[in-house]
């Protein structure tokens, strides 16, 4: 057997939280994901990061569709930083893509701002800095 | 004088001895000096007058004689004696070294002296001189040298033995020393068996304290603690020994034993040597043995074989009974006297047997007949569930009769433990990827060995991998299962023949790691000379999967030939899904097939599909446009793509598992698919043309299903030809 080496990492505290996995999401590795992302069910801000991701097919597709489907049923903020050309593709080819909200993740997470994410309060420290962008791709 | 001889004593109580002996009966001063190293040595000095130590003491400490000297230095340089009648003047002041010397020797008043050379074995040990005073008044005479001579031919022979006797007890010490440091154990045994030296390593070896102890053990005593075994099992009487081999005149080779200590149960394996040694007319004196303890070696190496051939069973067969009924025979006997292997059923209610070995083929019924092998429930208090609900292994060393009555389920079940007299077991959870789903029991009975972290460690080691083929096999009756349920009734065999068009197909489904994800592709009439073909692919395991796939087909089937459309077809299937209370996504790729009068055309809809690939003159181009994938959300639009075709086109679909195949350092992609099919002659050509790039680029085993299908257009059918028979290449099924 071929060993996978998947993992998923977790920054930020419960109102504000990054997810990211690492390595290639699949079907075998694609439950390690959904767990975490049920774990972080009750964070305000859920922002899942792709970079870390060498591959995905359609089961990592249908966990980030189901996820988005949460996050609207919950009221909740789901939002996707793009990963490679190719995992980015799956997104575009599906017709998926045009229904995330996608964005950058440019500072470390530090505490919650839910709602609008350029909306600061005076003195804190920059809490997640997200910029809309118009799809998946990304340089 | 003969017992000074003996040699017992050392060279300066044996010189003491000679010069008690001789004065005063026989002189009135005693020197001895001895040839230590090269060097003389003054090794005695005794005078008859009690008042006279002061002297003593001087002539002790006087500067030795070297050389030519007269008296000490002519004996000793020439071996050969001498008798002084006189100390004259003269003597004195060639003997003397020095003024302070001369005095010394003058208040000595010697009258006259013997000094002979000590000689043994042909070398000389050293000088004794005899030396009469004024104090006795006496003289030698000729007489008296020659008895003198006599004597100092058996005091050289004292001196000799006592020097012998220091060199050996010193080779003795440096020996002992040696063989000491050695972690091999070594005994000797003198021709009669007995044993007459034995090292530290020897003593730790029997388990006793210091060598002492070892010598003290009656000899039946040291090898009735252990019960003996030869590499292959077989059972090892003590007379096979290589040391009793050689005492009965042998000369055996190096032998390989495992060693049971019947009271604690502790194992260990040795490597014993022995060696004769003989005297000179070649009768046997000593037997040496050396015997070094290879446990961790051999268990190492045993391990490993046990892996590497468990390895091999499950790598060859996937049929589950019988890699556990092979793997319960590798423990055996090994690990363990006995061994049953357990999992847990479908419905996860109880522990099956479903192997079981024994190293007495009798017993393996008595074990396989009775309660002992009967189901267990998941809910059981006993260990064995406890085991499988906890995934921990336990190990009991010293199984006592209260504990067979504890867990026994009736008498008759009391009865039979008891007959199989367990005395040590080992329970071990086989779990992978986290799921537990048997259990593996050891049990140590005849041997009455108990299990150390070593054992445990290993056989760990073994119901990991048991468990991973346990894994593997049910995935592969499942997904046999699930293949052969796709193949009957999801996937035809065959696509129907198409008027105007050949079709060719391929279906690969996934290998051994994977669950099934559902590619099927199906051909459905819309009427008048036109067929919808669709490739779809569903995500998901197993039979949630089939299930999908099959309400996929049938609701793309009902509706696109109800409305003669793929759209309407794929839209319904969409909302139907969206709405579905699970996530269900799929993909599909719809390509219609018509004719016109003009020629044909196909339609071509992506649903969240990879694109098909159009072969025009042996050039592949992707063709048609993304749309969305099915399930994800609703009020989603198909487009369609119209696009003429040619005689001689030929049209490749084809699911995901082909471009997301596994190679060397990336996945296969669009680029090397379009590679593959330039060149493509016709619709066979280019699943095989795909088949073989795949085979090529694949590494390990398969992901995803992979499904093909190619349709070429081979030429219009007309209703005014409906007459004329057009040879039709039939379909070909997937390799």
């Amino acid at each position: 057997m071929t060993a996978r080496e998947f993992t998923v990492d977790v920054h930020g505290d419960g109102d504000a939280v990054v997810v990211a996995p690492h390595g290639e999401l699949d079907l075998a590795t694609v439950g390690r994901l959904r767990d975490e992302l049920a774990r972080q069910s009750s964070a305000a801000l859920l922002v899942l990061d792709l970079r870390g991701l060498s591959f995905m097919d359609s089961s990592g597709l249908a966990l980030v569709v189901a996820q988005q489907r949460r996050a609207e049923a919950e009221g909740g903020d789901f939002r996707v930083v793009p990963g490679s050309r190719s995992v980015g593709r799956l997104f575009e080819v599906t017709g998926v893509a045009r229904h995330l909200r996608w964005t950058e993740v440019s500072s470390e997470l530090r505490s919650t701002v839910a709602g609008e994410p350029e909306r600061q309060s005076p003195g804190q420290e920059a809490a997640v800095q997200t910029r809309q962008l118009s799809g998946p791709a990304r340089e | 004088m003969a017992e000074v001889a003996d040699g017992r004593l050392t060279l300066e109580q044996t010189a003491s001895s000679v010069c008690e002996l001789v004065v005063p009966a026989f002189a009135d001063i005693c020197v001895l000096d001895v040839v230590h190293e090269g060097a003389l040595s003054r090794l005695v000095v005794k005078l008859s007058d009690p008042d006279a130590r002061e002297l003593e003491a001087r002539v002790r400490l006087r500067p030795l004689p070297i050389g030519e000297e007269p008296g000490v230095g002519a004996a000793v340089t020439h071996g050969t004696s001498q008798l002084l009648s006189g100390f004259p003047e003269e003597v004195l002041q060639a003997i003397a070294r020095n003024e302070e010397d001369l005095a010394l020797l003058r208040s000595l008043r010697c009258t006259s002296g013997i000094v002979i050379a000590l000689r043994a074995r042909g070398r000389t040990l050293g000088a004794l001189t005899l030396l009469m005073t004024e104090y006795s008044g006496r003289n030698y005479t000729a007489g008296d040298l020659e008895f003198c001579e006599v004597f100092a031919g058996r005091v050289a022979l004292a001196l000799d033995n006592a020097g012998l006797f220091v060199e050996l007890q010193t080779m003795e010490a440096q020996l002992s020393v040696a063989l000491g440091s050695l972690s091999e154990s070594v005994t000797i045994q003198n021709r009669h068996g007995n044993l007459i030296y034995a090292n530290q390593a020897a003593a730790d070896m029997m388990g006793l304290a210091t060598p002492s102890d070892v010598l003290a053990q009656p000899a039946d005593k040291l090898v009735s603690r252990y019960d003996f075994f030869h590499e292959d099992g077989a059972v090892l009487d003590p007379e096979e020994f290589p040391g009793r081999r050689v005492l009965a005149g042998g000369e055996p080779e190096p032998l390989v034993m495992r060693v049971v200590d019947r009271e604690s149960g502790e194992q260990a394996w040795r490597l014993a040597k022995a060696s004769a040694v003989r005297d000179s007319a070649g009768r046997l004196t000593m037997v040496v043995n050396v015997i070094a303890d290879i446990t961790a070696v051999k268990r190492a190496e045993l391990a490993q074989r046990l892996l590497a051939e468990a390895g091999e069973l499950f790598g060859a067969s996937l049929q589950l009974e019988d890699t556990l009924q092979q793997v319960a025979d590798l423990c055996v006997p090994q690990l363990a006297d006995w061994c049953t292997v357990r999992v847990v059923d479908e419905e996860r209610r109880v522990l099956e047997s479903v192997a079981v070995a024994h190293t007495d083929p009798d017993r393996v019924a008595l074990v396989a007949d009775t309660r002992e092998y009967y189901p267990v429930a998941l809910d059981d208090p006993g260990a064995l569930a406890e085991v499988f609900r906890t995934g921990k292994l336990r190990c009991v060393n010293g199984i006592t009769d209260e504990m067979l009555a504890a867990t026994a389920r009736d008498d008759e079940h009391l009865e039979v433990m008891r007959a199989l007299a367990p005395c040590a077991t080992l329970i071990l959870p086989l779990s992978a990827q986290g799921a537990t789903v048997g259990v593996l029991t050891l049990v140590s009975a005849e041997s009455r060995r108990r299990f150390d972290d070593d054992d445990t460690e290993l056989a760990a080691e073994l119901a990991r991998r048991a468990a991973a083929a346990v894994e593997t096999a049910r995935l592969y009756t499942e997904r046999s299962r699930i293949a052969s349920t796709l193949q009957d009734s999801l996937l035809p065999e065959n696509l129907p023949a198409l008027p105007g068009w050949t079709t060719a197909s391929l279906y690969l489904p996934a290998g051994q790691e994977d669950r099934v994800g559902g590619d099927f592709y199906e051909a459905v009439p819309l009427g008048d000379d036109t067929w919808l073909l669709v490739v779809g692919d569903v995500t998901g395991r197993g039979t949630e999967a089939a299930a999908l796939t099959a309400f996929m087909r049938h609701t793309l089937r009902a509706i696109a030939s109800f409305t003669g459309s793929a759209t309407q077809a794929l839209d319904k299937l969409n909302r139907d899904l969206v709405a579905a209370s699970q996530i269900s996504l799929c993909t599909a790729v719809c390509v219609v097939l018509r004719e016109r009068d003009a020629g044909a055309e196909v339609d071509i809809i992506c649903a969240g599909h990879p694109l098909p690939v159009l072969v025009r003159r042996r050039s592949p181009e992707y063709v048609g446009e993304h749309g969305p994938m099915l399930g994800a959300y609703a009020d989603e639009r198909y487009e369609l793509m119209t696009l003429p075709i040619q005689p001689g086109d030929v049209l490749v679909l084809y699911s995901d598992g082909v471009l997301d195949a596994v190679g060397p350092e990336d996945r296969f992609e669009a680029e090397r698919l379009q590679s593959a099919l330039m060149g493509t002659t016709g619709a066979q050509n280019a699943v095989e043309r795909v088949q073989h790039a795949l085979a090529d680029f694949q590494l390990g085993a398969q992901h995803d299903d992979i499904a093909v299908v190619a349709v070429e257009r081979v030429g219009a059918r007309t209703r005014a030809d409906d007459a004329r028979h057009v040879e039709l290449q039939p379909s070909n099924p997937g390799a």
